[in-house]
C-alpha cells in the first residue's frame, strides 16, 4: 500500500525538471513541464494516449532534444547530454514496448544492460539479483529474447535496465499489452524494487494501477502537467476519477 | 577431367575467400547500421594500391601491408565521421547513396594520386606452384586461404564472444534501445567502418599478387562481395563467408566448363536465382518474433 513519500526533507530532488518543452517539428509535444523526483520515491505520470508521456521520457533520456527548460539530475544539468552519458549518470529507461534485442539471448540482453559498467563483480551479483526477481529469465537465459512472451520480454527489459545500475529508473507503460495477471506481477516487482531503494518514475496509461502503488502522481494532458498531488489524493479526486479511472 | 575439376575448385575457393572477406566487410557495417556500404570495394582497392605505393617507397612488404591496412581503416573511420555521421537521421537509402558517392570519390582520389596503371604485388612467399593431386596451387592461394580462415574466426569470435561485438549488433537490432543501455552509437559506427575497411584492405592485399590491381579494381570485387553477402543472407557474417566461397567456386566452374567470358554473368545469375527463390539469402534470419 502507498506510504508517505519518503525523505520529503531532502534539500535537492534527485531529478528536477523545470519549464521543459519538447517539439516534433513544428508541433509542441511537451509544454513547460515541471517535475521533481526525490531519492527513494516512486512517482507516477498518468495520462491518456498521445498525452506526451513517451516524448517526455525520451526527452529525459536524451533520445529526443529538449526545446526549452532544463533537466537537472543529481545536481548536474543533463539537458543537452547525449543518451549514453545520461545512462552513465544513472538514468536508465525501460522503453515502451520493451524493445529487447530480439535475436540475442536473454543473458546477452542483460549483459548489454551493464554495457558501461566495469565492476564485473557487481554485474555478476546484479545478474543473480535479476534472476531471483524473475526466475523465468534464469530458466530461459540461453533462449533468444524474441521468443519470449510479452510479459517475459517486459521482465527482461526491466532486468536489462537494472543492470545499468540505475539511480533513477524510468518505466514507460510497463503494463502495455499484458494480461491483468501479468500486470499485477510486474507492478508487484516495481513496488519490491522501490522498497529495495530504487527510485522510480513510472509513466502509465493504466492510471489506477500506477497511482495505487505510487507515492505521488502527475497528470499529463496534451503535453501539459495539469495536476500533481500525493497519489492517494489523485485516486480520490472526483475529476481525476471521471477522466482517468472510469468510475 | 577430375584433375581439372579439382583445379577449378582450388581456384574457386581462393577467389571465393576474397569474396568472403569483402562480404564480411559488408556484413559488419550492415550489422551496425542496416546500411549497405558501396564503398566496400574501394577499401579493397585502397589496401592493395597503398601497399603498392609503400612498397615502391622502399618499405618491406609486411610493413607496407600493415601500414596500408591501418591507413585504409583510418579512411573508413573518416568516411563515417565526415560523410555518414553528418547525415545521421537520414534514411537508409540516402546513406547508401552517400556511400556510392564516397566510392566514386575514393576512385577519383586514387586515380589522381597514382594514375591509371595496373599494379601487382609480389607473392608473399615465392611462386613455385604446389602440386596437389592433379591440381596446382600457388603458394599465394594458401596465404589467401589461411589468412581468410583466421580473419573469419576472429570476426566470428568478435560477434559471438565479446560484449563489444554484441553491442555493435544491438545498434542495428534497435538503435534507441542500444542508446538506452549506454552504447555510444556513433562510436560503434566508426568502429564498424574502420574494421570493415581493414578487412577490405587485407582482402585487397592478399589478392593483389594473383590479380592485378588498379584504381578501378574495387568495383567488381565490391559487387562480388556484395553478392556474397546477399547470397548468404545480409547481416549474417558466416553466411557472407559461405556465400563468397559458393560464388567463387561456381564462377570458376562456369569459367572452366562453359566459357571464361561468362564468368561474371554466371556469378550474378546465381545471385538473381538465390534472391528469386530465397529472398532472405541462403542463410538469412527467418524472422519469427513475438511482439
Amino acid at each position: 500500500m502507498p506510504s508517505e513519500s519518503p525523505l520529503l526533507e531532502q534539500k535537492e530532488p534527485l531529478l528536477e525538471v523545470a519549464g521543459l518543452s519538447s517539439d516534433y517539428g513544428p508541433v509542441r509535444a511537451i509544454h513547460q513541464a515541471d517535475l521533481q523526483v526525490r531519492s527513494g520515491e516512486l512517482v507516477a505520470i498518468v495520462g491518456g494516449n498521445g498525452a506526451g508521456k513517451t516524448t517526455l521520457l525520451h526527452t529525459l533520456s536524451g533520445l529526443h532534444p529538449a526545446g526549452g527548460g532544463y533537466i537537472r539530475f543529481a545536481g548536474r544539468d543533463v539537458t543537452r547530454w547525449p543518451t549514453h552519458r545520461i545512462v552513465a549518470a544513472g538514468i536508465c529507461q525501460v522503453p515502451e514496448g520493451r524493445q529487447v534485442f530480439a535475436p540475442l539471448s536473454v543473458e546477452d540482453n542483460l549483459r548489454l544492460g551493464a554495457y558501461r559498467i566495469r565492476d564485473h563483480g557487481w554485474v555478476r551479483r546484479e545478474l543473480e539479483h535479476v534472476y531471483t526477481l524473475f526466475p523465468i529469465l534464469a530458466e530461459r537465459r540461453r533462449q533468444r529474447a524474441g521468443t519470449l512472451s510479452g510479459g517475459q520480454q517486459q521482465m527482461l527489459a526491466i532486468g536489462r535496465a537494472l543492470l545499468g545500475r540505475p539511480r533513477l529508473l524510468l518505466l514507460d507503460e510497463p503494463s502495455m499489452g499484458l494480461a491483468p495477471l501479468l500486470v499485477e506481477e510486474i507492478f508487484r516487482v516495481i513496488v519490491e524494487l522501490n522498497s529495495q531503494s530504487v527510485t522510480i518514475l513510472l509513466v502509465e496509461q493504466n492510471a489506477r494501477a500506477a497511482l495505487a502503488i505510487a507515492h505521488r502522481g502527475y497528470i499529463l494532458e496534451t503535453g501539459r502537467i495539469v495536476k500533481t498531488a500525493p497519489a492517494a489524493e489523485l485516486l480520490a479526486d472526483d475529476a481525476v476519477r471521471r477522466a482517468y479511472l472510469g468510475y | 577431367m577430375p584433375e581439372q575439376l579439382l583445379q577449378f575448385l582450388a581456384t574457386g575457393v581462393t577467389v571465393g575467400s576474397i569474396y568472403a572477406l569483402v562480404g564480411l566487410g559488408f556484413a559488419l557495417i550492415y550489422n551496425a547500421s542496416d546500411v549497405v556500404n558501396f564503398a566496400q570495394g574501394e577499401f579493397v582497392m585502397l589496401g592493395a594500391m597503398t601497399t603498392v605505393a609503400l612498397l615502391g617507397a622502399g618499405l618491406p612488404l609486411v610493413l607496407a601491408a600493415v601500414v596500408a591496412t591501418l591507413l585504409t581503416a583510418l579512411v573508413g573511420l573518416l568516411l563515417e565521421r565526415f560523410a555518414i555521421e553528418p547525415a545521421a537521421g537520414a534514411s537508409v537509402v540516402s546513406t547508401i547513396i552517400i556511400t556510392i558517392g564516397a566510392a566514386i570519390f575514393l576512385r577519383g582520389g586514387v586515380l589522381l594520386l597514382w594514375g591509371k596503371g595496373f599494379h601487382a604485388l609480389p607473392p608473399f612467399t615465392g611462386d613455385t606452384p604446389i602440386r596437389l593431386g592433379g591440381a596446382t596451387l600457388l603458394p599465394q592461394s594458401l596465404w589467401v586461404l589461411g589468412v581468410t580462415a583466421l580473419l573469419v574466426a576472429l570476426v566470428h569470435a568478435f560477434f559471438n564472444r565479446t560484449l563489444l561485438g554484441k553491442a555493435l549488433l544491438a545498434c542495428s537490432f534497435n538503435r534507441n534501445a542500444a542508446q538506452l543501455v549506454g552504447i555510444n552509437v556513433r562510436v560503434m559506427l566508426r568502429l564498424a567502418y574502420a574494421l570493415s575497411a581493414a578487412l577490405g584492405a587485407l582482402a585487397g592485399i592478399l589478392v593483389a599478387p594473383i590479380t592485378f590491381t588498379s584504381y578501378e579494381a574495387g568495383v567488381m570485387l565490391g559487387l562480388k562481395g556484395f553478392s556474397a553477402a546477399i547470397v548468404g543472407g545480409i547481416g549474417n557474417p558466416m553466411g557472407a563467408v559461405a556465400g563468397g566461397l559458393l560464388l567463387g567456386v561456381l564462377e570458376s566452374l562456369g569459367a572452366g566448363l562453359i566459357s571464361s567470358g561468362y564468368k561474371d554473368a554466371i556469378a550474378f545469375l546465381f545471385v538473381l536465382m538465390v534472391l528469386f527463390f530465397e529472398p532472405t539469402g541462403l542463410f538469412g534470419h527467418k524472422t519469427a518474433e513475438r511482439v
